[in-house]
């Protein structure tokens, strides 16, 4: 999985579901999830989290113009390509973190990625999960 | 609400050990207490259900007073409402499930009552058996339905789960937290499970050597298990199968097989037998209403 450090910057609730807002080396990182303050007490602006999501939850866009819903659109670049038969890994650089992305190797190849070329990785609110740190 | 503050001295293989607590929950509270063996979990229980007495102090359960060392009042435990369910079934052998469960129905002729806890144990099908024809699951069902059809003011649970393979540990935590709610009851259960720890109460209460050393919801309790994502289980690595350039890797929960996607980095530290938590969003799972029949 990722795993990065955020701090909380906003956070937005309702009943049950709370949006954070999240700041990760400099970039805004939004997630969703059910929980509350009175649930979960860590839910404080200013508290570090650590940001978790799956590499299959990653999508990579190249020279993007337009609209998109995905809430989280961070600036990469691409940092090495292991290709497979069906799908392929691709580290990206994050503010010298790796961001690791699994896509299909077809979207790979049509995007045409190569090694330093400038990405969106694009990952929706409601594939991160937040922990604590302790 | 139940207010209690409860003084008793234990007898331990390391000599006396002061339990000496304080607290209060609400009505519908799930209450789980958590801590060493010899920490006082069990007794505390029996100390609420009047099987032990406390040297000093008070319970209080909503405006009625259980015990108070002030006027030495101790209200016996056959008049407390107490449901009460240990690890070991404890049913009467000479009766079938549904007369040991009519055997602690107060008024005989509740029988909507009766019924809607047989319903809610699913235990229709074996009310006409007698408990040692039965497995380890569904006689804790019966042991379940027996202790919540007295209408208790609270549900004391001594790790009634713990004897279970996990697969039926699963189903039993569903059947409960399903009376639990229906029944709008107070239950206070003794377990050691993190991961029923978190699905199963709205309030933790760690015992150490017979003091409170922490209590609160789970995941303020115990950040270190904490992830936000609401679909976890704990499940042990079967194999793992390289394929493309990830890793396929099989874990059994309870009794399913289910196969979950790993880079081959992350698959270096895992290997066959190892215990993991498996963790999604409550936002990705499709929902399916199954037809029945």
């Amino acid at each position: 999985m990722n795993c990065l450090d955020g701090q909380i910057v906003n956070l937005i609730s309702d009943k049950n579901m709370t949006i954070i807002d999240m700041n990760v080396s400099g970039s805004s990182l939004k997630t969703i999830i059910i929980e509350t303050f009175d649930t979960a007490s860590f839910l404080k602006i200013g508290n570090q989290l650590s940001v978790m999501f799956k590499e299959t939850e990653v999508n990579i866009a190249k020279d993007f113009t337009g609209k998109i819903s995905f809430q989280n659109r961070l600036n990469c670049s691409v940092k090495s390509i292991n290709k497979g038969k069906l799908l392929s890994q691709i580290t990206l650089n994050f503010h010298s973190h790796d961001i690791s992305a699994i896509i299909a190797t077809s979207e790979c190849d049509g995007l045409e990625l190569k090694e330093n070329d400038t990405v969106l990785a694009l990952i929706k609110a409601t594939e991160i999960m937040v922990a604590p740190k302790c | 609400m139940i207010q209690l503050s409860l003084y008793k001295t234990l007898k331990t293989s390391d000599g006396d050990l002061p339990l000496d607590i304080n607290f209060q929950i609400n009505e519908g509270d799930f209450i789980i207490l958590e801590g060493h063996s010899g920490a006082g979990k069990s007794t505390l229980l029996r100390l609420i259900a009047g099987l032990i007495k406390p040297e000093r102090g008070f319970i209080k359960v909503n405006d009625n007073e259980w015990y108070n060392s002030l006027n030495n009042f101790f209200l016996p435990p056959q008049k407390r409402k107490i449901g009460f369910v240990f690890q070991d079934y404890s049913l009467f052998p000479n009766m079938t499930v549904l007369q040991n469960i009519e055997f602690a129905l107060k008024n005989k002729k509740d029988t909507a009552h009766l019924k809607e806890i047989i319903d809610i144990m699913e235990l229709e099908m074996f009310k006409n058996r007698y408990p040692e024809t039965l497995s380890g699951g569904q006689r804790q069902r019966v042991a379940l339905a027996r202790a919540i059809v007295r209408r208790p003011s609270i549900l004391l649970l001594d790790e009634p789960l713990s004897a279970l393979d996990s697969g039926m540990r699963l189903k039993l935590q569903d059947f409960l937290l399903i009376a639990h709610r229906n029944l709008n009851l107070t239950t206070i259960m003794v377990s050691h499970d993190i991961s029923e720890i978190f699905k199963m109460s709205n309030k933790v209460i760690r015992l150490s050597k017979g003091k409170i050393i922490s209590e609160g919801a789970a995941s303020n309790v115990f950040t270190q298990y904490y992830i936000s994502g609401k679909f976890q289980f704990t499940g042990d690595i079967l194999h793992i199968e390289n394929s493309d350039v990830v890793n396929i890797v099989s874990v059994l929960i309870g009794n399913n097989i289910v196969k979950v996607i790993a880079t081959l980095q992350e698959s270096e530290s895992l290997q066959p037998g190892d215990k993991v938590v498996i963790v999604s969003k409550a936002f990705n799972p499709l929902i399916i209403k199954l037809q029945k029949n």
